[in-house]
């Protein structure tokens, strides 16, 4: 198949859309979040995002875009090397799985999603911290903590690839 | 009318050129007194003129209005314009100034120990994460600056290491990281030990003292300083200061809670130790 036949319009505006999507999300996330601290805890926006990308896109885009996003959020944190390469593909792919045959695309379901998935996160991120410290019940209150602040802002992710494919349909 | 005028004009004019120059010299004032016909005509221009220099006035006015405002409007941007760069001045001037005391303070600290190399670098970014303390700087490998090198303030306090390095950026992690760990010498009898990172004690802004030789007595207050053990750091530079004394589950390892002596927050510029002579 040739290039121009496979990059369609509409392709093309998918793959600028989503390039914009998660471009923006990391530099909110590295720059603007850095400095938005609640108590002794930062936000952690990046995981809706993959939740986002799998909910639209599906279980194979979704999970290819989350790479990418795993990918520059490996690259932006010193403590992981391919933890977040790893967890945003599978979180995509799960929750495009359970949109597929169980869920369907709603705020509800998706704020859900979220919250599950920000758990989840934060318990691999606490299970590298216990590996290499001693037990504290610390990390799951931070677990908790970075859930609970993580939320709101999950609510702005939802919207601008619901939006954009109600514009494709 | 014509005629009379063609035949009689010249006389005419002249009785009325005499006309004019006698009411002219009797209106002449006298010791500031003025003639009687000045002061008639006067009367009679007076509240002509009064009204002719309201309308004016008002006139001015609203041309004064309209032409000032838009020239007042232009120099009150240029005013605050001017204010605004006097004020960027103001800032950076301040800021030179804070940089000039912290570069004297390195002055000093060079002079105690002249096996240092220093690099000076602006502390750029913190990282947005709750899983580790670490901070990006603006220099990197083209600065001279290894993997491993220590970070210290002008005042020879530890602040990290340097855990990432790219070309022209590094990031350091803090002394309280969980993957931070540092030999040191603690109090007046220099018990040795390790201070190490500890996830709920970082969350604290502490450390963990551990790791202590046999028999050392540690205080609350001790003054802990690196140890140079292990060569990653020199000797003698501030870690911070014994908050707390615990023992460990079980009763029989003590173990101690540090409190650096920096203030992460106010860290603005650091200083990396690119070499230094390590004391056996």
């Amino acid at each position: 198949m040739k290039l121009r036949e496979y990059f369609t319009r509409e392709r093309l505006r998918k793959i600028i859309f989503y390039a914009l999507y998660i471009f923006i999300a990391l530099v909110v996330q590295e720059i603007v979040l850095s400095g938005l601290r609640l108590g002794k805890y930062y936000v952690f926006l990046l995981p809706s995002i993959a939740v986002a990308l799998g909910m639209f896109e599906g279980s194979f885009w979704g999970s290819m875009l989350a790479l990418v996003l795993g990918l520059f959020t490996d690259l932006m944190y010193p403590e992981t090397v391919i933890m977040y390469m790893i967890l945003f593909p599978a979180t995509a792919f799960t929750v495009g799985f359970l949109v597929r045959f169980f869920l369907n695309r709603s705020f509800l379901a998706y704020m859900g999603s979220a919250f599950i998935c920000l758990i989840v996160t934060g318990l691999v991120q606490g299970l590298k911290v216990l590996m290499t410290d001693s037990f504290t019940v610390e990390v799951f209150v931070t677990v908790v903590v970075q859930t609970l602040i993580s939320l709101p802002l999950a609510v702005l992710c939802y919207f601008p690839p619901m939006r954009f494919r109600e514009s494709l349909s | 009318m014509k005629e009379f005028i063609r035949k009689n004009g010249i006389k005419v004019g002249v009785i009325v050129l005499a006309v004019i120059v006698l009411i002219g010299f009797g209106s002449v004032a006298r010791n500031g007194q003025v003639g009687a016909g000045h002061n008639a005509l006067g009367i009679v221009k007076a509240p002509i003129q009064k009204a002719v220099s309201s309308a004016v006035n008002w006139l001015n006015s609203i041309y004064g209005y309209l032409y000032n405002y838009d020239s007042l409007l232009a120099e009150n941007e240029s005013l605050r314009s001017q204010l605004a760069d006097a004020q960027e001045s103001a800032r950076e001037g301040i800021a030179a100034s804070e940089e000039n005391r912290r570069l004297r303070e390195l002055l000093n600290l060079r002079e105690k120990h002249r096996d240092y190399v220093l690099e000076s670098s602006k502390v750029v970014l913190w990282s947005s994460t709750n899983w580790s303390s670490a901070f990006t700087i603006s220099k990197g490998s083209s600065s001279g600056i290894e993997l491993g090198d220590p970070v210290i303030t002008e005042y020879g306090v530890l602040v990290g290491q340097v855990t990432e390095l790219g070309t022209s950026w590094a990031t350091v992690s803090t002394l309280i990281d969980v993957n931070m760990s540092v030999g040191a010498f603690i109090g007046h009898q220099e018990a040795s030990g390790m201070v190490v990172g500890d996830y709920a004690l970082m969350k604290n802004k502490t450390a963990k003292v551990s790791y202590l030789a046999d028999n050392a007595q540690i205080y609350v207050g001790d003054e802990v300083l690196t140890s140079g053990s292990g060569s990653s750091f020199p000797a003698g530079l501030v870690i911070g200061t014994l908050t707390n004394v615990q023992t460990e589950a079980g009763g029989q390892i003590e173990f101690g809670i540090l409190k650096p002596a920096i203030d992460y927050s106010d860290l603005v510029q650091v200083f990396i130790i690119k070499e230094f002579d390590v004391v056996e």
